[in-house]
């Protein structure tokens, strides 16, 4: 006998639909699994035949070939399980009538017969609905990533058992679509603003940062708070829409990342690799292609700690997602595209032993020393932070530590706000925020007037600025503008923007 | 026939002869560049003048050489050999030059200093070096790193011309990563000076000897800042042998980059100096009028900022709290008073009055 499953596999965040084809025979007890499978896929065979057994059916002592079409693309992963030993079963007629061929099987299957957790059910789901699927059975434990995806029916299961007894003509309820609630980051979990004193260029650098979507760089001595305040950005980042959920959530579910208590990611992503991240870590790669971090990062902040201590190459292929706000990843048997719309923060020192320009330590690094530290961030990296700012480690106790500082949530609703209007300013343009706009855009949304125009250029001739920043200080500028709900960039905002690019103006003797 | 004199020849054949330095001198005293030029040993014969006399025969190709890298040659014997150079004992025999050799007949002040300076004797020495500059004073360094440096820049900030000393051959550049430096120097119409042939490698004892020519061109030398082990205080004491005026800044006591300065304070007192008209009217160098500022009106709270900057430099904080505006604006008051030339930006969120 012959049977037709539907399965489903994942092609980067996009996926095709695979047949999963049982032929039961006569002639010496055999079990075949044909159509390029990977190990973790093969090795499927010793745990059906297990589950069958379990759950009180019967494992056809006969000639058993599967097929899984199309044959020339690789599949991964133990995703098929369920599929193949439904195959089986219905070939061998313990599954009666053909219901089964409206529904897509996924799921692993445990060797007692239950259904065990899958990576990357909310992709899988959303692209098989794109390709015309409707129904599916999933294994219960990732119910909750599959019912935030309208306009499908998901039924969800625990063993193999109850899923041969609803083929069979049993009823079941489909998962009920959830509501999608952003949930701003837990603060208790999160450092808050109110906790950093003084720093007062700092914060609001980051404000400016996190509301137009900028890269920016600390640079300051060692303890002088840079970790610390790239550790309050979450509780100031804006909360994400349904669709960038979605987004992220596609993302961290085929990582493997995405806590299937929760289904789908609701805070922003906050990435912080170690310095000895190798490049495929970072950028996506292997075998099969994987996410890197700065997919995961996709939407929320990259945090790179002391960023002269990453491999250059690392860093370096950074430069493509930084640039395309995407990376593809290549390998010899396929190529694939990953968002990376990340914002970059990033701290180092001012040189090798720290104290560079400190007022209380003095720094006896030669010039040469500092040249070296600094050139390991190559100017086109550096070109694609639009915020360059200094941290310092003065002790603020002294004199400010009786004001009351800001805390996270009030500045939150400033970034909200200017997030807003860039998303009202950016509608028919397929951007959100102001650090992706290109030149063209520039043009178009930063026209300045005379007063500023004049500053700007004498800006340049006076203080040492390098020409390339000029996008990027109008970019900040117009985020500045935003900020104070001005519809026009002035000059008193690009005198600001002008203080935020501290590596362009650095020289050393 | 040559554009040199037959002496300058004669030196510039010996300086490229194969042979010791002792060789050399030993020849020299034997006989004059003329005659080592022309090649009249008499009957004294020796590896070094069988080598003289291949390169006497082949000089017109070193002078192409020359030539083409725009070195000039500059012996004592020429009349535009600087009189303060000649007076010293030991001193150069031949110059290589490159650039505006015009410069060695005004009057000079040597600037040294450490290659590790602090923020204050790089502010230090920016003052001084300008004022210098801009009263006829053409500053004398070595093109080091550090101090030398910032007094190269100042001038060529000014489009000022001054003198690097080297202690390589004029082609080579040291510190590599001064070649913005060299090529500044020649551009803004400065002059490179060395005794060694244009292609010799900076060894360690030619800084030393480099010092001498520093010192032996310049009226006087003036130092910011050293510490107790320095070139700078080697050449101070070159300076008092070679009867020229010291000129010495104080600094912090604590300070490693000042130890060498306040310990020739403390030794020769009369090389304090406070100001750079302290420098100027002990050089007998007429003061031009400084130039008129214009006067701008600022507004009410960059006032304020300029006020509170008269005690010294400022973190942005202090201003902050001091000015009583909100961080962006006054991080845009910064940025205006900045162009205006007002205030400066120093490393660390500090800030400062120009």
């Amino acid at each position: 006998m012959l049977a037709k499953i539907n399965g489903y596999a994942l092609d980067g965040l996009d996926g095709y639909g695979v047949s999963i084809e049982a032929d039961i025979s006569n002639g010496l007890p055999s079990y075949e699994l044909v159509g390029l499978a990977s190990t973790a896929t093969k090795e499927s065979k010793e745990r059906i035949r297990a589950a069958i057994k379990n759950s009180g059916l019967l494992y056809p002592q006969k000639r058993i070939t599967i097929n899984l079409a199309p044959a020339d693309t690789k599949k991964e992963g133990p995703s098929f399980d369920l599929g193949i030993a439904v195959a089986i079963l219905c070939a061998s007629e313990q599954i009666k009538g053909d219901k089964y061929k409206n529904y897509v099987l996924i799921g692993e299957l445990s060797l007692d017969g239950s259904l065990r957790h899958v990576n990357g059910i909310m992709p899988i789901v959303i692209s098989a609905m794109q390709h015309g699927y409707k129904n599916f059975i999933i294994p219960s434990c990732d119910a909750l990533e599959a019912s935030y995806v309208g306009g499908i029916n998901a039924y969800a299961f625990n063993t193999l058992s109850d899923v041969v007894s609803f083929l069979n003509g049993a009823e079941a309820v489909p998962q009920e679509t959830r509501r999608f609630s952003s949930e701003s980051m837990d603060c208790s979990k999160s450092f808050d603003f109110a906790d950093v004193k003084g720093q007062t260029v700092a914060k609001r650098a980051l404000e400016i940062a996190v509301s137009g979507g900028h890269n920016v760089i600390m640079i300051g001595p060692p303890g002088g708070g840079k970790t610390m305040l790239a550790k309050c950005i979450p509780s100031i980042m804006p909360d994400m829409t349904f669709e960038e959920a979605v987004e992220v959530t596609k993302i961290h579910s085929i990582a493997g990342e995405l806590d299937s208590n929760v289904g789908i990611v609701k805070t922003r992503p906050f990435r912080s690799p170690h310095h000895t991240v190798t490049v495929p870590a970072l950028i996506g790669g292997g075998t099969k292609s994987k996410p890197g971090e700065v997919s995961l990062a996709n939407l929320g902040v990259l945090f790179l700690d002391e960023m002269p201590e990453y491999q250059r190459n690392a860093l370096e292929s950074l430069r493509q997602p930084l640039e395309d706000r995407k990376i593809s990843v290549s390998r010899v048997q396929r190529t694939i595209n990953y968002p990376a719309n990340f914002m970059l923060v990033a701290s180092m020192n001012p040189c090798p032993c720290g104290n560079y320009g400190s007022k209380t330590n003095e720094c006896r690094c030669t010039s040469q020393q500092i040249h070296n530290y600094l050139s390991r961030l190559s100017a086109p990296l550096l070109d694609r932070i639009d915020l360059q700012i200094e941290v310092d480690n003065l002790s603020y106790d002294e004199f400010r530590s009786k004001e009351k500082t800001e805390t996270s949530a009030e500045i939150k609703v400033r970034i909200e706000k200017a997030r807003a209007i860039q998303r009202k300013r950016f509608e028919n343009v397929g951007i959100l925020t102001n650090a992706e706009m290109t030149e063209k855009h520039i043009k178009r949304y930063c026209a300045l007037d005379e007063p500023s125009e004049k500053l700007l250029k004498m800006a340049f001739e006076r203080l040492n600025l390098s020409a390339r920043g000029t996008s990027r200080i109008l970019k900040v500028a117009r985020t500045i503008a935003d900020i104070e709900g001005s519809e026009n960039v002035l000059s008193k905002h690009v005198a600001e923007a002008i203080q935020y690019r501290q590596l362009d103006r650095r020289y050393y003797v | 026939m040559y554009k040199y004199s037959l002496s300058t020849l004669g030196l510039l054949v010996l300086d490229y002869a194969e042979g010791t330095k002792e060789v050399k001198n030993d020849l020299l005293r034997r006989f004059n560049p003329e005659c080592i030029f022309k090649c009249n040993f008499g009957d004294f014969n020796s590896p070094l003048t069988n080598s003289i006399k291949i390169l006497v025969e082949n000089v017109n190709y070193l002078l192409e050489e020359l030539d083409k890298k725009q070195i000039k040659l500059l012996s004592i014997f020429d009349e535009e050999y600087p009189t303060s150079l000649k007076n010293i004992d030991n001193s150069p025999k031949l110059l290589y030059l490159k650039g505006n050799a015009d410069l060695l007949n005004t009057p000079c002040i040597a600037v040294v200093g450490t290659r590790k300076p602090t923020r204050y004797g790089i502010k230090v020495t920016e003052d001084f070096v300008r004022e210098f500059a801009l009263n006829g004073l053409t500053v004398v360094s070595g093109m080091a790193r550090g101090l030398d440096t910032v007094a190269h820049k100042t001038c060529i900030e000014l489009e000022k011309p001054t003198i690097a000393v080297f202690g390589s051959g004029v082609e080579v550049c040291y510190p590599a990563e001064n070649r913005w430096l060299y090529d500044a120097i020649l551009k803004s119409g400065g002059l490179l000076v060395s005794e060694y042939k244009p292609d010799v490698k900076p060894l360690q004892f030619h800084f030393p000897e480099r010092n001498r020519i520093i010192c032996g061109l310049s009226k006087g030398v003036f130092i910011a800042e050293a510490s107790l082990k320095s070139g700078s205080i080697i050449s101070a004491r070159l300076a008092v042998e070679q009867g020229k005026e010291l000129f010495v800044v104080p600094g912090n006591v604590n300070s490693e980059a000042s130890m060498g300065t306040n310990a020739l304070i403390k030794e020769m007192q009369g090389a304090i100096t406070l100001s750079p008209s302290d420098v100027l009217e002990t050089l007998n160098v007429k003061i031009a009028k400084p130039v008129e500022r214009e006067t701008v009106q600022l507004s009410f709270y960059a006032q304020k900022a300029v006020e509170a900057l008269y005690e010294g430099e400022l973190h942005f904080e202090e201003l902050l709290s001091k000015v009583d505006v909100s961080a962006s604006e006054l991080t845009s008051l910064l940025t205006e008073l900045e162009i205006m030339g007002i205030v400066v930006r120093l490393a660390g969120n500090y800030y400062a009055l120009a």
